[in-house]
């Protein structure tokens, strides 16, 4: 396998004004533990401060890093069982990790609201939502 | 959800493999709603392909391996390529080699090497209301609808967990209300060999991730086969209801539910939008992998009319063994018979940019899978174009 038929992967929490960065960052680490960082100031709809953190993979090594740490730990077994509605019309695999969970140090698909969005961009050829499903139910589920 | 003492066990005492299939396992369940785990009497996992599962799931498998052990009959989906030609077939060493790693590790957790994406053919047949947890959606709708046993589509990795601590969660099609049908398809036509591929496709098209309850025709178990594979490639489903045909049709109700008509016209529509090539450099025949049966008929075929092109035959370790001398007929009209692999999951690209195919499952992955075009027909029609 040259590499997997994955564009980018981008993984992106908030961190509220009632939580510490370095804890938030930690479990942006245990998600997703390579790629580059962007740190964006926001405001809140109360005015509130709100930090946005976004990890993006781009290289095929640390995209094969990420989706190794996926697999073995499970996350994408669970993914694989609605990975067709997974997929928008962009060709995006989206999901949602628990927050609270990765910053103990488990992965896994959140429950709750308070998430890490996760976001993948899959290759597809032509590049059509069908194919793109296609493409993720091979990539999370092992085969078609 | 509920779990008996054992899992319970598993779940906190287990070994790290037992701890993080029961992982898997109550985290699906949870999210789909499930009561309970329910115990299974087989698994069939996917996910032995190199060119499909990569370096990622050679390393999860390979760490999975060192303490997992399957406790229920476990059969496992074609490999990347035969490797027992790899070196015939082109296929680079280095692939090779890490493809006999993963079917080293599937072995070393008791999987049997069966290599197949038909082991109902391989007599793995689960009766009448047996819970299994299958992977790979053909074997999936066919065990369902032709055999009336319960599985979900499961995914290689939850099909694993499931056969290493024997259960699964209960929800969707291992349940009565989950293999409701959803939409009656009424077939104006037919259908007779290669148009149940073309049947499946076009059906799983407009169905999605609903139940089927076709009606209108006839079908053997082969022709129900290649129906099933068509329509859980080109749809999301996982089961189908053929009225007078298959063992659950007739205890369901299809009063009021929305019908969708599939003339032969729709049948010529899906064969022209899924060719997307003309010249094609081989002639496939698998996805699913050919039975006995079906390899005897191609060797028949190919008897009468040598093909100019190449003819490559998928089939199972099984099949091809049992039949040597349509192994030698296909072989001495210069085609090929591999095992223990498939036409979407071997590796094909180093090779061929166009493929023709009867399969309509073929015919839907190929394209992505292997950066094929695709020529979709008859083989009758194929050998006599090509020959």
């Amino acid at each position: 396998m040259a590499k997997l038929p994955i564009h980018w992967i981008e993984v992106r929490v908030h961190c509220h004004a009632t939580e510490e960065e370095p804890r938030v960052l930690q479990a942006l680490e245990t998600a997703c533990p390579v790629g580059g960082m962007k740190r964006e100031i926001l405001e809140g709809h109360f005015g509130n401060p709100l930090v946005r953190l976004t990890r993006r993979v781009d290289r095929a090594a640390d995209i094969a890093e990420v989706w190794t740490q996926w697999t073995s730990t499970g996350l994408l077994a669970k993914v694989a069982h609605d990975v067709d509605a997974r997929v928008d019309d962009e060709g995006v695999l989206h999901f949602r990790i628990d927050k609270q969970r990765a910053y103990a140090g488990a992965l896994d698909l959140a429950i709750d609201p308070d998430t890490m969005d996760v976001r993948v961009k899959l290759m597809a050829f032509p590049a059509k939502p069908e194919e793109a499903r296609r493409v993720a139910r091979v990539l999370a589920g092992g085969g078609p | 959800m509920d779990l008996s003492r054992a899992q319970a066990a598993l779940l906190e005492r287990g070994t790290p493999a037992q701890r993080k299939a029961m992982r898997i396992l109550v985290a699906l369940g949870e999210m789909n709603g499930a009561r309970d785990l329910v115990p299974v009497t087989s698994a069939h996992v996917s996910g032995a392909s190199y060119k499909l599962i990569g370096d990622p799931g050679l390393e999860f498998l390979e760490d999975f391996a060192r303490d997992a052990r399957v406790v229920v009959p476990t059969t496992v989906n074609p490999l990347g390529t035969d490797l027992r030609q790899w070196r015939a077939l082109g296929i680079p060493r280095s692939f090779a080699e890490k493809q006999r790693r993963i079917a080293r590790a599937y072995e070393r957790m008791g999987v049997r090497p069966t290599y197949s994406c038909v082991p109902y053919e391989l007599g793995v047949r689960p009766g009448l209301g047996d819970h299994v947890a299958w992977s790979e959606s053909n074997a999936v709708c066919f065990a369902n609808s032709v055999l009336g046993a319960r599985t979900n589509r499961e995914g290689g990795p939850s099909a694993l967990a499931a056969a290493i601590v024997g259960a699964t969660p209960n929800y969707g099609l291992h349940t009565s209300g989950g293999r409701r049908p959803t939409v009656v398809v009424r077939v104006t036509t037919r259908p007779r060999g290669f148009d149940y591929s073309l049947l499946g496709l076009v059906a799983g098209e407009r169905v999605g991730d609903g139940l089927p309850y076709f009606r209108g025709f006839r079908a053997s178990e082969a022709d129900l086969k290649w129906l099933g594979a068509a329509l859980a490639s080109s749809g999301s489903c996982g089961m189908f209801h053929l009225a007078g045909v298959t063992p659950e049709a007739a205890g369901v109700r299809t009063r009021g539910l929305p019908t969708i008509r599939v003339t032969r016209a729709d049948l010529r529509d899906a064969q022209r939008s899924y060719t997307n090539g003309k010249d094609p450099d081989v002639i496939a025949l698998g996805s699913p992998q050919l039975s006995s049966d079906e390899l005897r008929a191609i060797a028949r075929l190919v008897d009468r009319k040598e093909p100019r092109i190449p003819v490559w035959v998928f089939t199972s370790r099984a099949a091809r063994e049992a039949n040597p001398g349509a192994v030698r007929s296909i072989e001495s009209r210069g085609g090929v018979v591999l095992a223990d692999t498939c036409l979407e999951v071997t590796l094909l690209e180093h090779r061929f940019g166009t493929v023709a195919t009867p399969s309509g499952k073929g015919a839907y992955y190929l394209p992505s899978l292997c950066r094929q075009k695709v020529v979709l027909d008859d083989i009758e029609a194929l050998l006599e174009r090509y020959a």
